[in-house]
């Protein structure tokens, strides 16, 4: 924690920074910390109960220095940012942390969430200093990153429907995953278009499968694989099964994982791939 | 009236007979079940499914009352004049009807409800139905509806209901009937009005002995010290708009609309045209487009302004203009906030922080 | 039980074109029993429906005294006034109304009247300006500066004319730097700078004011400059309505509903949360 504080600390003081972005403790459990002067860094912590991706912030400090708390399944929306135009590298200072798992706030037994079990990124693949993991570095499980969606592939064309319609009667279209995904920052929703209104917006059973389904394909090639949809949602609907899902077509058919590295070009919403566009301050708005 | 108040003694087995009774009647049953390691009110048809194991359901009561999403009126296209009185041979119901040409509402019975929900009905009852402008939907679906509440046992480290006057786990304030879990397989149930007499019909149920009211008596004081939580509105809010203070307080919300729709209180909607129907849904404060004109301007632009309204409006407008919070103290906003706000924690802030900065 | 969300079926009965994107829609109820019961304060405002495409409120901006019909001058912004710009003499619309609190006409007998409004703002100040010109005796005196970005922007433009033939009120046009054209003979500037040229007596004068938030706010700066109480000043605002009928919560600003204690206010009411006008 120490060495995390001072670099915050150190930040503030020599004005590189305008405010550190990280976790805080408060009331037994873990909060997005902004930390606007030095002697208020001392609140930082970093532990597996810090699950929330702090790049979700970047969406309010668009054209500031700010320095942000990454893991590294957190850093990759930033090389999509990046990919996308959405910030300048020079006004993010990212704190990079080496992680071994953070908890699943929904299970009951405090186990690790699930992306964690085929984590790749232990060590963000994108920093400007990197803070050492503290305690046990217990590798994760190994296995089959797609299994659970190859076996829900099996499962009969009616089941598979009738499962996503059980889901989707519970969403209240609260866009909590929108809202707390980095990747949806679209000024004006497609939601929210009403001339023409392509998305139904009230909740019925058709608008819920028609919002949730935009959603998965407007993320793909895009989905970090985060979570915090997932975690986010109050009737806890399995948006990761449907973010996965694309995420298995992206490697599938284009061997591309989104969020791998900032130079690289994005695999299908890339409009110039022959040509090098550097970001300019009139892109960032 | 009913004859007196009324409490006695049923078994577990007994209640789900009376529960099925009730759906064997044709009326709707609406009783907690388990999904998905959550609990929802949903309308069931075998009592079997009913779960009796739960803290609280995730949507509060009032979805039934003023739905997520309600048809309001029904009309036809490619008519002149469009057929507003006469509906579409397609929707169910030809009759004209006081609630606009939908079809009537079904009777229904609401059990598993837990006294916070009861209250809000109670509190919603306000700016729908004693206004200048009633609003039928809600008044028919209020008029039908008959409310089984259940006390609570384990209140969770979120709830807050005792800071209100007529709050509490046991509190039976807005409620037909209140059932009180007093034993493995033992109910305490308290009729409490008319509605709730036609219910439970059988007058030979046991009346509870001197024991069982005195097990009563410490459940609730055992449920009630769980409580940890208290609501402390400052008395200078209002004065207290412009403090800096909301500005940094906003910084970690990502403005969804979570405690918005989950709130056992919010009621506010939008109304759009969908096809043929004309309907209205839930819509929270939070987002921006909530405050559009026409002309593309958005009153309430930062996030900090949306955050700060949804606060005024619970605790300093709406006791304005209808003498009482909006808020029941269920705790669902700070339980399922993404990031964990806690407004009890804010409103703490702000009172400490000096009017203008 | 009245259905509160139930529009009453009305037809469109003559479309006047007053600028490139505003049209004036006289309008008159389907049934006589209706036509016969529809009565309304000036300031109030009624929700129109499109069917299948939504409803928007709009100011009366027809005098309650002129019965079997009422007139709304609409701008076209959105998916619903898109849609009503598109219809003609002849089709049916949903009218609900009237809602809100209307202009407090009883107050302000007797003073001096001042109307400032700016583009389409002019519309719900029409109202009570006619209601005025057949009282003539409670209001004696009636002062308008009007003002729009362009000449082709002002609405009204016959009734303008007469006003200004008028002279027993005192009519003052304007359109903004750049926005005259070559007959043009009113003044060029904007409504807040015109006003202080004009320097209008404070004393027992009420001034009622619409146009765009922006221009309301420099407007009442000024007023305030020249000495005007805040009581005096009454505006109407705008604002996202749906249900019309204080429930929905859009038009919420402070502890008022914009659609039922509202949409006029005078100065003191406001002055809190002027940020969120």
């Amino acid at each position: 924690m120490k060495e995390l504080i001072d670099k915050a600390k150190e930040l503030l003081k020599e004005k590189k920074v305008e405010t550190v972005i990280g976790y805080r403790e408060i009331r037994g459990c873990v909060v997005p910390a902004y930390v606007d002067s030095p002697c208020d860094a001392d609140c930082l912590i970093f532990d597996k109960r810090c699950v929330y991706n702090l790049a979700n912030y970047l969406k309010w400090f668009k054209n500031k220095n700010v320095a942000l708390v990454l893991k590294g399944c957190d850093a990759k929306s930033i090389n999509v940012w990046l990919q996308e135009f959405q910030i300048k590298r020079e006004n993010i200072f990212i704190i990079g942390v080496e992680c071994y798992g953070v908890m699943n706030e929904k299970s009951a037994d405090a186990g690790l969430s699930d992306k964690c079990g085929h984590c790749e990124a232990h060590v963000p693949n994108i920093y400007d200093a990197v803070i050492k993991h503290q305690g046990d570095k217990k590798e994760s499980v190994q296995g089959e990153p797609f299994k659970d969606i190859q076996e829900f592939e099996k499962l009969p064309h009616d089941e598979r429907w009738d499962f996503w319609k059980k889901q989707f009667e519970k969403c209240i279209k609260c866009y909590a995953c929108r809202e707390i995904c980095p990747m949806c920052y679209c000024k004006e929703c497609i939601v929210e278009r009403n001339i023409p209104q392509w998305i139904m917006s009230s909740p019925s059973v058709k608008g819920n499968f028609e919002w949730n389904m935009v959603r998965a394909f407007h993320l793909a090639g895009r989905c970090v694989e985060c979570g915090e949809c997932e975690r986010a949602c109050p009737v806890n609907i399995p948006l990761m099964k449907l973010n996965k899902k694309l995420i298995k077509e992206m490697k599938e058919l284009f061997d591309y994982s989104a969020g791998q590295k900032e130079d690289v070009k994005s695999a299908i919403d890339d409009f110039y791939p022959e040509k090098d566009i550097k970001i300019d301050d009139k892109m960032i708005r | 009236m009913i004859s007196e108040m009324k409490k006695f003694i049923i078994s577990k087995n007994e209640l789900k007979k009376i529960l099925a009774g009730i759906v064997a009647e044709n009326i709707k049953l609406i009783a907690p079940v388990s999904r998905d390691n959550a609990f929802f009110l949903e309308e069931v048809s075998d009592a079997e499914k009913i779960a009796w194991d739960y803290s609280n359901v995730v949507k509060p009561v009032k979805e039934h009352i003023f739905p997520m999403r309600e048809v309001l009126l029904d009309f036809g296209r490619g008519t002149d004049p469009p057929a507003l009185d006469e509906p579409e041979a397609r929707s169910s119901g030809k009759e004209k009807n006081p609630a606009g040409n939908m079809p009537p509402v079904k009777e229904q019975v609401i059990f598993g409800l837990r006294p916070c929900d009861a209250r809000s009905l109670l509190v919603l009852d306000k700016p729908f139905l004693q206004e200048k402008y009633v609003d039928s939907y809600y008044k028919e679906r209020r008029e039908k509806t008959t409310l089984i509440a259940m006390a609570c046992l384990n209140p969770e480290k979120t709830c807050l209901c005792s800071s209100f006057e007529n709050g509490g786990p046991f509190s039976s304030a807005g409620s037909d009937v209140l059932c009180v879990q007093t034993g493995q397989d033992e109910f305490l149930v308290e009729i409490l009005s008319e509605k709730g007499e036609k219910i439970f019909k059988n007058p030979s149920f046991a009346q509870p002995s001197g024991e069982v009211l005195k097990k009563l008596e410490n459940l609730k004081a055992d449920s009630e010290a769980k409580i940890c939580k208290a609501l402390k509105v400052p008395e200078n809010l209002r004065e207290l708009f412009e403090a800096g203070t909301w500005e940094t307080e906003s910084l970690s919300c990502i403005a969804c609309g979570i405690c918005r729709y989950l709130s056992a209180t919010c009621y506010c909607f939008n109304i759009t045209d969908e096809f043929e129907q004309r309907l209205r849904y839930w819509i929270p404060c939070s987002f921006k487009n909530y405050t559009k004109m026409t002309s593309g301007e958005i009153s309430r632009e930062k996030k900090s302004a949306r955050f700060k309204h949804w606060y005024f409006h619970k605790f300093s407008y709406h006791k304005d203009n209808f003498g009482e919070y909006l808020c029941v103290g269920c705790g669902r906003c700070i339980k399922y906030c993404p990031v964990k706000i806690d407004f009890t924690e804010v409103l703490g802030k702000i009172g400490n922080s000096k009017q203008e900065q | 039980m009245q259905n509160i969300y139930l529009p009453e079926l009305a037809k469109i009965e003559k479309i006047t074109e007053e600028t490139p994107d505003i049209k004036t829609f006289d309008i008159s109820f389907a049934d006589a029993g209706a036509r016969e019961k529809f009565t309304y304060l000036p300031g109030q405002f009624i929700m129109m429906s499109v069917f299948g495409f939504g409803e928007a409120p709009f100011g009366l901006a027809s005098t309650p005294d002129r019965k079997g019909y009422f007139q709304c001058s609409i701008k076209k912004m959105g998916k619903v006034t898109s849609e009503i710009h598109r219809l003609d003499a002849g089709n049916i619309v949903g009218i609900r109304g009237p809602y809100g609190n209307g202009f407090p006409v009883k107050e302000i007998e007797g003073q001096r009247l001042l109307f400032i409004a700016g583009g389409i703002g002019l519309a719900p100040l029409r109202s009570l300006i006619y209601y005025c010109f057949e009282r003539r005796k409670k209001f004696p005196d009636i002062t308008i500066l009007y003002g729009a970005r362009t000449v082709k922007d002002l609405v009204y433009k016959p009734e303008l004319k007469k006003w200004q033939e008028d002279k027993s009120i005192k009519t003052v046009l304007t359109v903004d730097p750049g926005g005259e054209d070559k007959n043009w003979t009113g003044k060029i500037g904007l409504v807040p700078k015109i006003l202080a040229e004009m320097n209008p007596f404070a004393e027992n004068t009420a001034v009622v004011l619409c146009g765009p938030p922006i221009m309301i706010k420099f407007t009442f700066i000024e007023l305030l400059r020249m000495g005007f109480r805040e009581k005096q000043v009454i505006t109407t605002l705008e604002r996202t309505m749906q249900c019309g009928v204080g429930k929905c919560g859009h038009c919420s600003i402070d502890k008022y509903y914009v659609c039922k204690d509202g949409p006029v206010f005078n100065y003191e009411q406001i002055k809190t949360f002027l940020e969120e006008i």
